[in-house]
This record gives C-alpha cells, structure tokens and sequence, in this order.
C-alpha cells in the first residue's frame, strides 16, 4: 500500500485497531464504544410508516442471521446471495453474512431469471434470501439448475425481522426468513476473517454475454469509511440518503458500508422513484447528505418544471450524483432547486470505492467530474496497445488508476486472465476515455468496448442479444444504446427477422415481450428495429457503435 | 367511453408498454405490487395515455395513476377537461 493509504488507515482505524472483518468497523465497534442507541437505519415502506432500527437493532439481528448461517453449514467463503428490493431484511443479510464470514452478493431484484441464473450459477451461491413474489417469478422456474443452493429465506412482510412465526406459509422448498432469523443467537462474535479475505460479490456486464464477479475483501471497507468521510462529508449521525438500488455496487459501498462504517444514519424508501415522495422525503427525514443519479436528477426536474415541487431544504448540506457524468442543465437547475451544488462523482464496480470527485469541500467546475480523491492518482493513458504512454494535459486518453488501494478489486470469479488484462504495470486500466487538465480535474469522454450505460448501469448488449435470438422470429439481433431523454439512454435491438416473418406491430410487442420475461426491466430492450442485416467487420463482428447511424 | 371500457383501454396500453403485465389485473392494488414497472416503464404508460386519448394528465396526477383503479379515474377526468 502507498504511503498516502498508510496516513488513511491510521486516521480512519485510529490506534490499537486489528479487527479485519467489516462488520467488526460497521456494527461491533459503535456498539462497544456506546452508540448502540444511536439510530442506523430508517426505513419507509411502500406503504405505512416508517421505522428506525439502532446501531444495536441491525448488530443483533446481524447476528441472528450469521448464528443460522452456521446452523445451515455454512462456511467461511460460501455465498450468500441476496435478491430483494430496498428492505430492512437485506441489510440484516448483508451484514450477517460478512460477520460469518461468508460471501455477500446483491442481485438486482429487476433482473428477469435468465441473468438471475447466470449470476447465482457464477457465484456458486449457498443460500439464497428473497421474497415470495420473487422466489416464485425469478427462482422457483431455474432452482433444478442449482444444485449447489441448499436454503432459500423468503421475506413476507418486510421490516419486521426476527418474527416468531411466519405471516404466511413460505412457498414450498423455502423457508420464512423472520421465524429463521428468530432461533438465531443475537450474541454471535464476528468471524475472525483476515483482511484480503473475500466479502462482497458484485456483478457487472462484460464485453461478452457473461456478466463479469468482482471481488472485494474486508479490508475495502478502509476505502469506503475514508471516501464517506473525504468525500461525502460523513460523520457519526449524519441523516445521509443513498438512492442507489442495492443490487447495484453504489447501492452496497455508499448505501450501507460507508454510511455505517461512519456511524451515519441511513434512509432507505422501499417504493421506486416518486418525485413528491422524494421530496416529501428529503425534509420529513431532515436529510443531510444526498447521493443520486443523473437518471433520478432528471426525472425530479421534468416533475419539478411541472409544478411537482419541493424546497426549500434547510437540511440539505450536499448533493452528490454518480452512474454517468452529469449534464450542465441538470446540474445547474441541481443547485438552484436544492440550495446547494450538484457534485459528481466518478468510480467504478471494479474500483469499489469513489476514485475521482468533486468533494463536500470543493467547488464544482463545469463540465468536470472532479479531481482523483487524495490517496489516489489517476492518468490519462494513450497509444498503442501494451505502449502506452501518459497524455498530455487536456488530451483524451483511458483513465488508470495508480495501484494498489484496499478497496481494489481481487479478481474476476474465474476469470484471472481478464482480471491480469486489466493492467498495465501498476495501473488500473478503467476502459472510460477521459482527460485529464493541467490543474488535475478530470472530464469523461467515452468508453471503451462494446458496452454502454442505460439509466447509470453498465449494459453488455452481448447478455441481451443472447436471451433474443432465442425468439424464433429473431434470426440476427444486435444491440445498443439510443438517445432518450429521460433515462439518458435506453436499450434499443435492431432485429433481423427469420425467413416467413414479416415486421408488425404484434410482432415487436412479442419480442419485447420475450425480452423482457426473461431479462427483466434492467437489461429488456424499450425499442425494435428492423433491418435487413447488421453492420459488420470484415471478420464479422456487430459494429454496435453504427447500429444507431446506419440505414436498415 | 363507460368507465370499464375506460378500464379495459387502459389495460391495453399497459400490455403495450410493458409487455410483462399479468392478464389479471387488481384495479385498487398498485401495479408495481403486481408486477415488474420502473420508474421508465411508468412514464411511457403515462405518456401513452396522453397520446392514445389525445388529452393532457398533468403532472402533479402521475402519482395517483399507479393502479388501474386511480388511472381510470384520472383518466375520465383529463377527458372531462378536454371536452369543455
């Protein structure tokens, strides 16, 4: 580690600290030190009222859940996966899974079954904590395809955790996660893990249809409870609102670890984007510290200009965005509705902690992301393959990260030869075109690779085009990003039809249709093209990037 | 149009836009407790109306269109408006 990274970890660890598991630095430490009352965690359903959870509520039920881990056979390394919208139960999982000392992952609970299986088959998953509705929808249908699965939780009636008896009886082949949690020992010590052991399992798309496992270890957790606090400004009892959907990495690094690891108190709203729930929210929760998405920032203005309005926000001391650079207009009408500055951030899965940004105590400036966080270096690298050099100032070239940093990922599950082309000597290659100016700041021009953002998450149109061409009408399919003006851009399939199909409104709406039960609204195509054939090379790869620009 | 046929056109632009709505449909239920609809298929729905009945649902009403039962009634009344 660089020396900049020593200075980090004796101020964030302070003195006399060896614990390594993250839950020792996110539950364990507030609770010795006297915080226990101290609220962790409020919660708004869809529907009813909210409700708080302390730092002492999640550590327990973190141990009920890791206790029936153990019951369960599970070991140090399994994988616990857990698919579920924001509720209270996922938290607890997470937590409880890392004090085991087990393997965490998050799916995206939007995902249809076909990039759930692929996702629970790569990670080899143990156990597996869901709803009823999802089991049935998502799992129940691809559960014969996983052998290795040996428990399924399902939550009925989230918020409740630990609960003596199940509401409702759990659908056959699982059981009802609260009466589980409630036979689990709410005393259970943190599993003495080292600090390169792996914790957290986040998928993100490839350039091929397989979605890539990044792997993250204990000692991350430095790298999350440092940026909370450079770069988000938190502390103990900050009220801070990640908007993030936790099945993404924002969801999990800013929408658990960090705000606990900080002793913040964190909001979670079950519902999906409501903008007079949003901003009923930003004041009822007297929130402080808000992290969103240009997608989010979007969607509140076009409400917003439609008289669907909130503010003042005498609370509100930051702002902060990530997923996809943010836009002038967005961020210009950010700071005029919100009273405070729009600012962004840059980073990445792999990364697993915020790299580049505009900090609490910075000032924006236009059209940059912002500078590389202290303890970190970046560069702009250009040239040719394997020979690449160091840009100019102000010349495009690929963001790289100078290495190591503890959240770094460790590898790419199964994948090691990926996981070695993503360097060059000690740089993080990031595969996002950037430059780089004279005074450090930094502005995004592109990506690298067939691979595009929808709505600030990262599509592999290889995964979507693999679930199409299983429509018999689809003969050629190739994929990629159109102009939207509210999700930015939207997944959109140019379709060359089979021999006796003709194109018709029907038939667009089936293959829509067949997309999305199997992708699930993350990743389905909005929009069908047809075209008589695909752009290509000569050696007969989709030009994805000319799918938009070409003529059928 | 009659209120179920109000009802039934609506469920048809739903089908349109998000091809994964279920045959039955809980009209005072919340859609998305039914099933799968982000905050994108929400809006084309929305948008859809509009152009589908050529009438204006102000904004401020979106919320209230989240179930079958709500986006009836908002329905009739962006109708209502357009006629006078």
């Amino acid at each position: 580690m660089t020396d900049a990274w020593v200075g980090i970890r004796a101020e964030i660890e302070g003195p006399d600290w060896t614990p390594q598991n993250i839950t020792a630095f996110t539950l364990t430490r507030h609770v010795r030190s006297g915080a226990s009352e101290r609220v962790a965690l409020r919660w708004r359903p869809r529907s009813g009222p909210t409700s708080t959870y302390t730092y002492g509520d999640l550590d327990r039920a973190a141990s009920r859940f890791a206790s029936g881990l153990v019951r369960e056979g599970i070991v140090e390394g399994n994988t616990v996966a857990i698919l579920a919208g924001r509720i209270p139960e996922l938290v607890v999982a997470v937590l409880g899974t890392l004090r085991a000392g087990a393997v965490s992952t998050v799916l995206f609970s939007s995902f249809g079954p076909d990039p759930v299986l692929r996702r629970l088959q790569k990670g080899t998953t143990h156990l597996l904590v869901t709803t009823p509705r999802l089991y049935r929808d998502k799992v129940a249908p691809i559960r014969d395809h996983l052998p290795e699965l040996k428990q399924v939780l399902v939550v009925d009636g989230p918020g409740r955790l630990a609960a003596l008896a199940a509401q409702q009886d759990p659908p056959e082949g699982t059981k009802d996660f609260g009466a589980w949690l409630a036979q689990g020992d709410p005393a259970f010590p943190d599993a003495d893990v080292e600090a390169e052991d792996p914790a957290l399992l986040h998928f993100t798309s490839g350039t091929t249809g397989e979605p890539k496992g990044v792997v993250h270890v204990h000692d991350a957790i430095l790298a999350h409870a440092y940026t909370g606090k450079r770069v988000l400004g938190l502390d103990a009892g900050t009220r801070y609102w990640c908007t993030a959907d936790p099945g993404w990495v924002t969801g999990i690094s800013y929408g658990i670890m960090a705000p606990l690891a900080r002793g913040a108190t964190i909001f979670m709203d079950e519902e999906e984007f409501d903008a007079e729930r949003w901003w009923e929210n930003l004041n009822a929760e007297r929130t402080e510290v808000l992290y969103t998405s240009p997608t989010a920032l979007r969607l509140l203005r076009r409400m917003h200009t439609a008289g669907v309005t909130g503010g003042p926000f005498p609370f509100l001391r930051s702002v902060f965005s990530v997923g996809e650079p943010l836009a002038h207009a967005e961020a210009q009408w950010g700071r005029t509705v919100f009273g405070v500055p729009v600012r962004d951030t840059w980073w990445q899965t792999e990364t697993g902690c915020i790299v580049v940004a505009t900090c609490w105590d910075d000032d924006p400036k236009d059209g940059a992301v912002g500078r590389a966080v202290p303890g970190f270096d970046v560069a702009c690298l250009h040239g040719t393959a394997g020979h690449e050099v160091v840009a100019p100032p102000g010349e495009p070239g690929e963001l790289c990260v100078s290495t190591p940093w503890p959240s770094m990922f460790r590898t790419y599950l199964g994948n090691p030869n990926l996981y070695a082309r993503s360097f060059l000597g000690t740089w993080y290659l990031s595969g996002d075109v950037a430059q780089l100016d004279a005074g450090g700041w930094v502005s995004f021009v592109g990506r690298r690779g067939d691979v595009f953002k929808s709505a600030g998450h990262l599509i592999s149109p290889a995964e979507v085009e693999d679930a199409m061409l299983q429509h018999p009408a689809v003969s050629d399919v190739g994929v990629w990003g159109r102009h939207d003006p509210v999700a930015g851009t939207v997944v959109e399939a140019h379709v060359v039809l089979a021999q006796g199909y003709a194109e018709s409104e029907e038939l667009t709406r089936d293959i829509l249709g067949f997309a999305r039960a199997r992708l699930g609204p993350a990743l389905a195509p909005r929009a069908v093209r047809f075209r008589t054939h695909l752009p290509r090379t000569p050696s007969g790869k989709i030009l994805r990037k000319d799918l938009g620009n070409t003529q059928p | 149009m009659s209120a179920p046929e109000l009802s039934e056109a609506i469920l048809a632009t739903l089908r349109r836009v998000v091809p994964a709505a279920p045959p039955q449909i809980v009209p005072d239920s919340p859609f998305r407790d039914q099933f799968e609809m982000d905050s994108l298929d929400f809006l084309n729905f929305i948008l859809a109306l509009e152009k589908e009945h050529g009438v204006k649902i102000p904004e401020g009403r979106y919320p209230r269109c989240a179930s079958l039962a709500g986006a009836t009634k908002v329905l009739e009344e962006a109708l209502a408006a357009s006629v006078r």
